[in-house]
This record gives structure tokens, C-alpha cells and sequence, in this order.
């Protein structure tokens, strides 16, 4: 009478076989913050869960490497958050994962599975976007890793091929001297879905890296203007042309969270917040060091 | 492994429970309906009121989102285990002495956030009770007595100095 | 006093943080069904075909009904007009509208009974707004209403002086249309009963606010005697009015009644949505002033928008415009107020009973008379506040409040003169309501040979403290210890009659009662005790803690009571009754035993850039007469307050053109969290011991949610210089208004 059946392997061998096809009746579940909430809530019915949690191969680290930080497919939004090294040099990325859910919900969801679910208004998205992270799959055919900006394809679908999960994300380190930070307007103060997001990072006056959320199928790194809003560190009038271009890379909707226009204007608001903030940051002394 | 149901083994308020859960129950369903703890409020159902708020090895969670086979090997905390030897805990009396409790459907889950946010964090600002909190839902209080019961219970919990072992 | 003023904690706390504390939605009974219901997907239109085979084959499902299976004509319910049918006939009239119900061994097979019936329907044209409703050719709600071929179902004028006459005298005009949204109560506990067949009737456990109107409203639709409907109100884990009037019962009572068996409907909060709202309106109002900021007259014309079925909405619709001149006093003055049908969620009461709509159209109205005088806020409000024992709705009672006071402390404690921030404002406003009018409550009192005592009323607890605060009198006035009383509430078979727990009203009303059958008790025990020759005839008697003294000797009840009866049996049974001013031909039926007068002053922040309001201080002080107990009373204010701050910021129902509520869920309607409490949050009470109730109280509860709003619209407009006349107040409303003000 089960309403969906649930599988939990015990390895990935064991996974793989039970994942032949791409189907949308099957879901892969890590923290099931976001499956089962749109179960719960009547907006998908799958017909099998695949749990994640108990495959020994996956794992909940967020480890500190040579180059970076390697995330794991069961390292969990709250644990981001606390991370001493990922708020010391990817603040903006845990100051997405602070702003996800509420803290029960951050509890049980990862940031693997914020990825994977890929809404234009999942709040790690943009931080890992310009923190150029890329997404580790792990398949029957082996592995291979893509970057988040081609692993991201549209509302809900990713590059994940048949059969495939994530086994981590990794993000290389910012240059030295390096400050980012995400900003998020939404309806209220309290747990909410994005309506528009915004994360930046800025190092050495010169280097501007901007990503949007909420403004198009998936968010948005408007590379063309970056060169723009890094000049724009100096010269107000190339970050005022910075910040158009930017807004103009966006193709925001309307829907019962906010209208087009106002996000159009938001978003230019937001990215000057988070570029702001990031410049901040690049130049206090105070910085916390990994 | 696709079986109706699960068996799992979990330490619940302190004793150890093995139970057969069907594969697609939550937590809470099986808490309130398996296990009788009906001090588990269900509300939303899609883990956004947190009324049904538990504590999974300390930490809160949805019980309305959780699997229940997910907490196969882990200690669950429920309302029902926060009081000891039916002495109130100082979270729940605090709750009381403010004035913090009126209707009560949202009372359990509040008083176990609380008590995840005062274990790990004994001194914590006003603004990190409040974003504690924000997965908390109340229309009755308003908030601001049940904020005034966190720093009254962080207050009656934290060791008096000079007070002996 | 010992016990009145004291902050007694609540009687039912300790059970409630334990989680032992017992909901309808907890509850079983052997044998029982589970039921679950088949919604319409649509705001309006023909049910063509169900096809039910599929649910009726799931294992455990027992039953699958629809309409045709249903007695015909289809029984009716509701408390104004039976005009809801228990499941739709041949055509929906608002999303979500019961079409079908599931009956089963398990919830989880009623659930997927639920999911496999399939039912077709032809799409009508849906009415979602009353421009909609109000439209020429507009598609017709109901066929036949009180105004036929119309969707106004009702029409109320309220008027005196001359306000045509009056209008060249004024010196400022100020003349707006206001819009206030539909709004959900969010009570956390979701809709759930149980009903069960009993001796030829039915019993009911629900969490009811009004058992005794519930039993009416059923026995009506299933036509039985009201002795033949037992309602247990449970504890209700969140109220607002959501659950005032009959929702599931009377659809569970007939099926406990049809299958012989108990029978269990749970719904979901997001059900919630689609079970009852609030009235949305709109109001278009026209203030005249002297030079000096007094009013001379005022228009009002407000159209309420109802549900699909009328529920409470035509009284909430009556009653408020009743009060449209707010607090103050208004020589000339004319309101239309029209009852509008809808394809939408019925509305019903909710915290404030159809006065926000008009408060925050009345209060702004005041707010720009100020600014376009030149005169301070506080200030026009104090030159138009009626003075105490004046009149304020000619008919009705006067003032009953030294309401100045209150509106000065409030402005006091926020700091009203003190320098602002640049992008900050401060906004005050007054609410103000009237209870339910010409109301009747009973009480039992039962003095127990140990000295005990039990209290039964038809007062339902719901969060309020009802059971702590009728207590608390009952302590007060027979000397017995608060934890040697016992409240039976909310059983029709076992309380005496009650109207409702609603409009504010428990404190005085039924506080009154408790207050008089206590005093029948003493009076019991005097003539016991004349009867035993324990003190002379004709002496003056004190009585006071439990005791009762002439000039020799002193006796305390319990021994009056065992010497009278013995120590192991007896009984004194006190009966008290409050019944409230009946008025032959008075529009609401009587008069308001008191206003509930509330003050509101907030200080937000805003920015500019986004449009996002931060509240950072938000102040309420109320005019309570007499706090039986101070903190419940703050924090219940506190509780009605962020609930208008909901309201004011973020909280609205939206509907598309099929009539589909689009955010009916947590997920997407959005309440305040501990996020949002402004950073501080205080409470004061003016005590003046100059209520009805008892000690002087008088009610409150509601009046913060009535004005929160306008408050916060006064703040946001203080540091904007743009008025907002459309709740919510969202960060988009004012970037945009922001946005055109810059062109």
C-alpha cells in the first residue's frame, strides 16, 4: 500500500543497479529535504526513492585540500554553515547555505542536493557559481567532473546522465585576499524562497566575479560583465555600466513571490549589496585565515 | 531491500527501540502513530510550520520529512523525553513563567529547538535565537514571550559561578 | 485581591509543554473510519462525471460519496443562511470545495482512495474580486440569493446626522479607496473531528469555539432535537474564528450517523486554506474635516467579498460597519456595507471580526487629515477621541474609557517626539470593537465536600486562557486555591449554555457568570448556615477567603458545607447567568458591553532601494479595565499585534482567473516568524477598573490584529511620504510607489 518504495544500498555498485534509467519516478534522496517536502506536498509523486545516506563510498565531509575544499554528496547545509575554512575564504557560500530552510531543514539538507534539485532559487547555487565549483558524478561508466555553470541546465534538470549521482563538489580556492558574500531578497525575514539572489567575489581591486539567482532557468554568471564591474571597482561609472550589463544578462518571470520588473531592478540592487560586501571583505585585515 | 517495510533499531528518549516501519513512513507518523508519542505535533506536513520538530543525535529535524528508516542507528529526542522522572526541564519551565505557551500545538517544537540551540550554544545573542527559531512557526504568541522563555531558560541553565561540583 | 491581577500561570501549560496536552487531531475511537476528502480543482464548475471504481477497489477504502449518494436535497448547514451543501451538488463553487468524500479502515487508504477518484468537471467562469462579482454581466455565485440575480447577498446602512448637509462646512476633504486582502487565520492545529452515533443522535469532538452554536447548526442540517447533539469541544491548538462556525462536523456527523460508525475527518493545513478566511473588502471612505482637524462627517461605502458560502461573512459584514466611525466621535456620518459573494474559500470570523479592513482605511484617512492640517497624529486623534460617557454610535453605550490616556501612554512609551533616523517613521492608530451584542452565558459552580470546587462553562480554550482566567475568579471570589479548582469547559452535556468564544467577550461575559454562580454558592452556604443556626438571622454577614464571619463567630465554607451534608457526600451548586442588553429593533440585536479599545505605535525602517519595512519597535497598550492576569493579557496582545503585522507586510491569499488559490500553503503563504518581531516588542495596560466584566475587566484579544496594520501603514508612510491604501505592504508596493514618486 506503499504510497513510494525506498531503497537504500549499502554501496554503489548496489545504487548503480538500481538506477538503470533516467526515470522520473525515481529519486535519489540525501537529506530529502526538497523530495519529500514536494512529495508531502503533492507536487511529484515518485514511485522509488533511492536513499544515499547509507552507501559507505559517499560521505558527509566537507574536507580541505591542497587547492580547495571538497564537499561531500552527504555533507549537510548546517555543517557548511559552521565550517571554519568555507566562512573564512567561501564566505558567500555559507552565507547562502545560513539562509536556506530553517535550521531543521539545514540539519537534514546538503548542498549536493541543493545542486542536484537545481531551482533557479536554490541559495548555494550562485556561490558556487562564482566560486567556479565543479560537480564530481559518479556513474557505472565511471567518473567525471563539470562545471557547476554546465552541470545546471534548467528549472529542475542537470548534465546527471542515466544512472549517475553526485559523489562530491569542489570548489578551488579564491585568489588570496579575496572577500565574497550573498545577498537574498525575499518576502520576509524569516525562512523564505529567494526572490532574488545575489553572490559576488572581489579580489585584488581589479577582479569581480558575480552570480544571480531567481532571475532566469538557472542562475545567472554574467561573465560579459564582470570585466565592467572589476573596473567598476575604481570607476563608478564602468560599475554603473557593470551592473546593467549584469541585469541585462537576466530573464526574469513573474510569479506570486514578485513581478519582472521588480526583479529586474532587484537584481541590479542586489549585486551592487553583494559586490559591495565582498569588497569589504577582500580588504579587511581582520580576515579570518584558513 | 525494496521490501514494504524496515526494520530499524534507533534509541529513542534514552531506550532502544527496534520496530518494522513501512519503507514510506516518516518519522513522525511512526512516532505518533506506531510508538503512541502523540506530543509530536503534525501541522504542514511538508516541513515548513515546524510543530513536529524532534532532535535526530542533537540536532533538529522535520520529523514530518524524515523517513522514518533514516533514523536507523540514531538517538531520537521527542517532547516526551525532555522532562526527566516528570520533573520539568528549566526550558520548559521558562516557557511557562513567561507566559510562552497559549494554544500548545506548537509548544513541542519549539521547546526542542530550544534545546538544540542551548546544548551547543549556552549563551547565544538575540539574534541567534531568533534565527534558531525561524523554522518555528506560532500565530498565537507573537514570539517575543517565547524569545524572552529562550534567554530566561539560557539564564536558569547556565552553571552559577562559584557553584561547586 | 489575591488571586485577580496576579500572573497565575496558566493552568494547562504544564501539560502542554510535556506534549500530554490532548487535540481533537490526536484522538481515536474503536472502530472508527477514516475519512478524507475529494476537493474540486476549480473556483467554479459543473461536476460532469465521477468515476470512483478506482478508490472504492483500494483495500481498506470502505466507501466512496459523492453528492449523488447523499440524501436529495442535499442537507445544508451554516449559521446565518444554511446555503453550504455537506459535499457539492452538480457544480463547485470555490477551489477546494468538498465534491467527494473517501471512507476507510486507515487514513493512508481514505488518502489514496482520495487520489484515485476521478471526477470531470466543465469550467464555469469564475468571480474571484468584487470588481468580479460586482460586474454587469458577472456569472451568478448562487441562482437564487436574497437579492436575486445579484451577488450581493446582503446590503447594511447605518446613518445619522446629515453628512450631505455637513460637507460645505469642511475645511479638508480626504477621500480614498482602500483595498485589505484575503487573509488565512494559520492556525497551527489543522481542522479534525470525530464524530459518533449516540442513542438515535450523534456525538461530536471538535475543536470548536462555539460548541453550542455547532450543536444547533447540525442538528438543523441533519434535523434532529439539540438534545439529540452532543458537542465536546476540545482544546483547540489555534483558533482566530477559523474554527467559530461549523466546518466538517456537520458532514462527519452525518456520515457517523449514515454508517453507524465513528467517524474521523483530518485535513492538512494546507486544507486550511481552502476551509476558511478571512472577508477581504474593499472601502472607499470620505472624511471631512474643520481647519482644526475635527471630523464633520464621514462616507463609507465597503464592499466585503465572501467566500462561496455565507458562514459567518453577512454578520461580520453587519457588525462591523457598525462601527465604522472607529473611536471617535463623528456628528455626521453614512455607511454602506454589502455582503458579496464569491468563488472563493468561505470567509468566516477572524481576530477582529471585519473591523481591520475599515480600521486601516479609517485610521490612513487620519493619518493624511494630520499631515494635510499640519496637525500632529496624536494629536487630531485626541481632538476626536470621545470622552468617557460620551456617546459614540448613538443607541449604544458610551464610551467606557479614559481613552486619551491610552493613546498618550502608547505614544510615550514609543518615544514620540524623540529625533528620527533618516528612512525611519513612526505611526500610531487606534483600534476599537465591539463584543458579541445582547449575549448569554451560564456558568455552573460546584463546591465539593473537600472543599474543591468545579467550574463548568461553555468556554472553549483555545490558547487564550480561558481556563486560567475563569479560575482565576472563581479563586478570587470563594477563597478556594487555584489548584483546587477544576474547569469542565465546552461539553454540551455537561456545561451549561454558552454563545461563543469569540469577539473578546469570555472575560466579561462568561467571567460575569462564573463571578454570580460563586456568589450563589456563598449564598447557599449563608442560608445553610442560618438553617444549621451557625449565625444569627439578620446579622451582616463578611464574607471574604473562603470564610464567612458575623460579629461572634467565624466559619469557614467547609465547615458550613459538612456540617450541612456530612464530610462524604453534598454538593452546593451555584448558577450564575450574564446576559447581555437585548434591544427590540436594534441592528445588531443589543448592545456592546464594552469596547475593546486598543493603542498601537511602531517605529520601521526602510529602504529605499529594495522597499523592505523593518520594524523596530512596535508598542500596544490596551484599555482593559482590569488585567485579571497581566502577562496573558500582554502576550495575547503581543500574539494580535504581529498577526496585523502579517497582515500589514506580507500575509495575502491569491487567487488566479480559474479561481485556483495559488499560495495556499506554508510553502507559499507567508506569516511572520521570529524573524520578523520587530527588535522590541513592548506592552502596557490602562486599569481603570472601569469594564463590565468582573473587578472592572473588560475584554480584549482581537483588538491588536485590528490596528497593527495601520499602524505600520502610518510608520512606512511617516518615512516614505507615500500613504499606502492596499494591505500588504510588500517590499515591491513600496519600491514601486517609491519608484513613481522619483518620475
Amino acid at each position: 500500500m506503499a504510497q513510494f518504495r525506498v531503497a537504500a544500498p549499502r554501496t554503489l555498485d548496489e545504487a548503480f543497479s538500481l538506477l538503470p534509467i533516467q526515470d522520473r519516478d525515481v529519486k535519489l534522496v540525501a537529506g530529502g529535504t526538497d523530495v519529500l517536502i514536494h512529495i508531502r506536498a503533492g507536487k511529484s509523486a515518485p514511485k522509488r526513492l533511492v536513499l544515499l545516506s547509507k552507501i559507505s563510498e559517499l560521505d558527509d565531509d566537507i574536507r580541505v585540500t591542497d587547492t580547495g575544499i571538497r564537499i561531500g554528496a552527504l555533507a549537510r547545509l548546517s555543517d557548511v554553515v559552521r565550517h571554519p575554512v568555507v566562512l573564512a575564504r567561501f564566505t558567500a557560500l555559507a552565507e547562502a547555505a545560513a539562509q536556506i530552510g530553517s535550521e531543521q531543514i539545514r540539519n537534514r539538507g546538503t548542498v549536493c542536493g541543493n545542486v542536484a534539485n537545481a531551482s533557479p532559487a536554490g541559495d548555494t547555487l550562485p556561490p558556487l557559481y562564482v566560486f567556479d565549483a565543479v560537480v564530481n558524478l559518479i556513474g557505472p561508466n565511471g567518473r567525471r567532473a563539470v562545471p557547476i555553470a554546465a552541470f545546471v541546465q534548467a528549472p529542475g534538470r542537470t548534465d546527471l546522465a542515466a544512472g549517475e549521482l553526485i559523489e562530491s563538489i569542489v570548489c578551488p580556492f579564491p585568489p588570496d585576499g579575496a572577500g565574497s558574500g550573498y545577498i537574498k531578497l525575499a518576502r520576509r525575514a524569516g525562512i523564505d524562497i529567494s526572490t532574488v539572489g545575489a553572490a559576488a567575489m572581489v579580489c585584488d581591486a581589479d577582479t569581480v566575479r558575480l552570480a544571480l539567482g531567481a532571475v532566469g532557468p538557472t542562475p545567472i554568471r554574467p561573465l560579459a560583465a564582470e570585466p565592467l564591474l572589476g573596473a567598476g571597482l575604481r570607476d563608478d561609472e564602468a560599475f554603473d555600466r557593470g551592473i546593467t550589463a549584469a541585469a541585462e544578462a537576466t530573464t526574469p518571470i513573474s510569479d506570486i513571490r514578485a513581478s519582472r520588473d521588480y526583479r529586474l531592478a532587484m537584481v541590479q540592487v542586489m549585486a551592487r549589496e553583494a559586490i559591495r560586501l565582498s569588497q569589504q571583505r577582500s580588504t579587511s585585515k581582520d580576515r579570518v585565515q584558513a | 531491500m525494496t521490501a514494504d517495510t524496515f526494520d530499524i533499531t534507533f534509541t529513542l528518549n534514552g531506550l532502544r527501540k527496534s520496530i518494522a516501519v513501512r519503507t514510506d513512513a516518516m518519522l513522525a507518523e511512526v512516532l505518533r502513530e506506531n510508538l503512541g508519542l502523540l506530543g509530536t505535533k503534525v501541522s504542514c506536513n511538508e516541513g515548513e510550520c515546524g510543530a513536529c520538530t524532534v532532535l535526530i543525535d542533537g540536532r533538529t529535524a522535520n520529523s514530518c520529512i524524515v523517513l522514518a528508516l533514516e533514523v536507523d542507528g540514531c538517538a531520537v529526542t521527542t517532547i516526551e523525553g525532555v522532562a526527566v522522572g516528570g520533573v520539568l526541564h528549566p526550558i520548559q519551565e521558562s516557557f511557562i513563567e513567561e507566559g510562552a505557551v497559549h494554544c500548545g500545538y506548537c509548544t513541542p517544537g519549539m521547546i526542542l529547538s530550544t534545546k538544540a540551540l542551548l546544548d551547543h550554544n549556552p549563551d547565544p545573542t538575540t539574534g541567534e535565537v531568533r534565527k534558531a527559531l525561524e523554522g518555528n512557526l506560532c500565530r498565537c504568541t507573537g514570539y517575543n514571550r517565547i524569545l524572552k522563555a529562550v534567554s530566561r531558560a539560557a539564564e536558569k541553565l547556565r552553571p552559577t559561578p562559584g557553584a561547586g561540583e | 485581591m489575591n488571586i485577580v491581577g496576579k500572573n497565575v500561570l496558566r493552568a494547562d501549560a504544564a501539560q502542554k509543554v510535556t506534549g500530554t496536552h490532548e487535540f481533537a487531531i490526536d484522538g481515536k475511537v474503536p472502530g472508527m473510519l477514516w475519512a478524507r476528502i475529494v476537493r474540486a480543482p476549480l473556483g467554479h464548475a459543473r461536476i460532469v462525471t465521477a468515476d470512483t471504481a478506482a478508490a472504492r477497489a483500494v483495500p481498506g477504502v470502505v466507501s466512496v460519496l459523492t453528492a449523488a449518494d447523499l440524501p436529495t436535497p442535499m442537507p445544508l448547514y451554516g449559521s446565518v443562511i444554511a446555503d453550504q451543501p455537506l459535499l457539492a451538488v452538480g457544480k463547485c463553487r470555490y477551489y477546494g470545495e468538498p465534491v467527494a468524500v473517501v471512507l476507510a479502515d486507515s487514513d493512508e487508504a481514505a488518502s489514496l482512495g482520495v487520489a484515485r477518484t476521478r471526477i470531470d468537471y466543465e469550467e464555469l467562469p469564475a468571480v474571484v474580486t468584487v470588481a468580479d462579482a460586482l460586474a454587469a454581466d458577472a456569472p451568478l455565485v448562487h441562482d437564487a440569493t436574497t437579492a436575486p440575480g445579484s451577488n450581493v447577498h446582503k446590503q447594511y446602512e447605518y446613518a445619522w446626522g446629515d453628512v450631505e448637509a455637513a460637507e460645505p462646512a469642511c475645511h479638508t476633504i480626504v477621500e480614498n479607496t482602500y483595498t485589505f486582502p484575503m487573509i488565512h487565520h494559520f492556525a497551527l492545529e489543522p481542522f479534525s473531528v470525530i464524530a459518533w452515533p449516540e442513542a438515535g443522535g450523534v456525538q461530536i469532538k471538535s475543536p470548536v469555539q462555539h460548541p453550542f452554536l455547532l450543536r444547533r447548526v447540525v442538528a438543523e442540517c441533519l434535523k434532529l432535537e439539540l438534545s439529540k447533539v452532543r458537542v465536546m469541544a476540545t482544546s483547540i491548538g489555534g483558533g482566530f474564528g477559523s474554527k467559530g462556525y461549523a466546518k466538517y462536523e456537520p458532514l462527519a456527523a452525518y456520515l457517523a450517523m449514515r454508517t453507524g460508525r465513528p467517524v474521523k475527518i483530518s485535513t492538512s493545513l494546507d486544507d486550511a486554506f481552502v476551509t476558511a478566511r478571512r472577508l477581504s473588502a474593499t472601502v472607499h471612505m470620505k472624511t471631512g474635516f474643520d481647519r482644526d482637524g475635527r471630523i464633520l462627517l464621514q462616507k463609507v461605502d465597503a464592499d466585503y467579498l465572501m467566500g462561496a458560502y455565507a458562514d459567518a461573512a453577512p454578520r461580520i459584514t453587519q457588525k462591523a460597519s457598525y462601527v465604522s466611525c472607529g473611536p471617535y466621535r463623528i456628528p455626521n456620518l453614512k455607511t454602506v456595507a454589502r455582503a458579496i459573494y464569491s468563488n472563493t474559500t468561505p470567509s468566516t470570523a477572524a481576530r477582529g471580526f471585519g473591523m481591520p479592513p475599515l480600521n486601516f482605511a479609517l485610521e490612513t484617512q487620519m493619518q493624511m487629515a494630520a499631515k494635510s492640517l499640519g496637525i500632529d497624529p496624536v494629536e487630531i486623534r485626541l481632538r476626536n477621541l470621545v470622552k468617557r460617557g460620551e456617546q459614540l454610535v448613538p443607541g449604544d453605550i458610551p464610551a467606557d474609557g479614559e481613552w486619551s490616556e491610552g493613546l498618550r501612554r502608547c505614544a510615550d512609551m514609543i518615544g514620540w517626539n524623540d529625533p528620527l533616523p533618516p528612512g525611519t517613521g513612526r505611526g500610531i492608530s487606534i483600534g476599537i470593537k465591539n463584543p458579541i451584542p445582547g449575549s448569554v452565558s451560564n456558568a455552573l459552580v460546584k463546591l465539593h465536600a473537600d472543599n474543591s470546587l468545579t467550574v463548568a462553562v461553555g468556554t472553549s480554550e483555545m490558547g487564550q486562557g480561558a481556563c486560567t482566567v475563569l479560575a482565576q475568579i472563581a479563586s478570587e471570589e470563594l477563597g478556594i486555591p487555584m489548584d483546587r479548582i477544576t474547569m469542565i469547559m465546552g461539553d454540551t452535556a455537561a456545561v451549561p449554555f454558552d454563545v461563543a468564544t469569540a469577539g473578546s467577550r469570555s472575560t466579561v461575559t462568561m467571567g460575569n457568570a462564573v463571578q454570580s454562580a460563586c456568589k450563589d454558592v456563598v449564598r447557599q452556604l449563608e442560608e445553610m448556615a442560618k438553617e444549621l443556626g451557625l449565625i444569627a438571622p439578620g446579622e451582616k454577614l463578611q464574607i471574604n477567603g473562603g470564610m464567612m464571619s458575623d460579629r461572634q463567630n467565624s466559619l469557614s465554607f467547609n465547615d458550613i458545607f459538612t456540617r450541612y451534608f456530612s464530610k462524604t457526600q453534598g454538593e452546593v451548586v451555584g448558577r450564575g447567568l450574564y446576559k447581555g442588553e437585548v434591544v427590540a429593533g436594534h441592528p445588531l440585536g443589543g448592545l456592546s458591553d464594552f469596547w475593546e479599545v486598543i493603542f498601537i505605535a511602531v517605529k520601521a525602517k526602510v529602504d529605499p532601494a529594495t522597499g523592505k519595512v523593518s520594524i523596530l519597535k512596535m508598542i500596544n497598550v490596551s484599555d482593559i479595565g482590569k488585567a485579571i492576569n497581566p502577562l496573558h493579557c500582554k502576550s495575547q496582545e503581543e500574539g494580535g499585534a504581529m498577526m496585523g503585522l502579517g497582515h500589514a507586510l506580507m500575509e495575502q491569499m491569491i487567487y488566479d482567473q480559474k479561481g485556483r488559490l495559488r499560495n495556499g500553503s506554508p510553502l507559499d503563504y507567508r506569516i511572520p516568524t521570529t524573524m520578523d518581531v520587530p527588535w522590541e516588542m513592548d506592552s502596557s495596560l490602562v486599569e481603570n477598573q472601569d469594564g463590565a466584566g468582573p473587578f472592572g475587566a473588560k475584554g480584549i484579544g482581537e483588538s491588536g490584529a485590528i490596528t497593527a496594520g495601520a499602524a505600520i501603514a502610518a510608520a512606512v508612510s511617516d518615512a516614505t511620504g507615500v500613504f499606502f491604501k492596499d494591505l500588504p505592504i510588500t517590499s515591491e508596493r513600496v519600491w514601486a510607489a517609491l519608484s513613481a514618486e522619483k518620475v
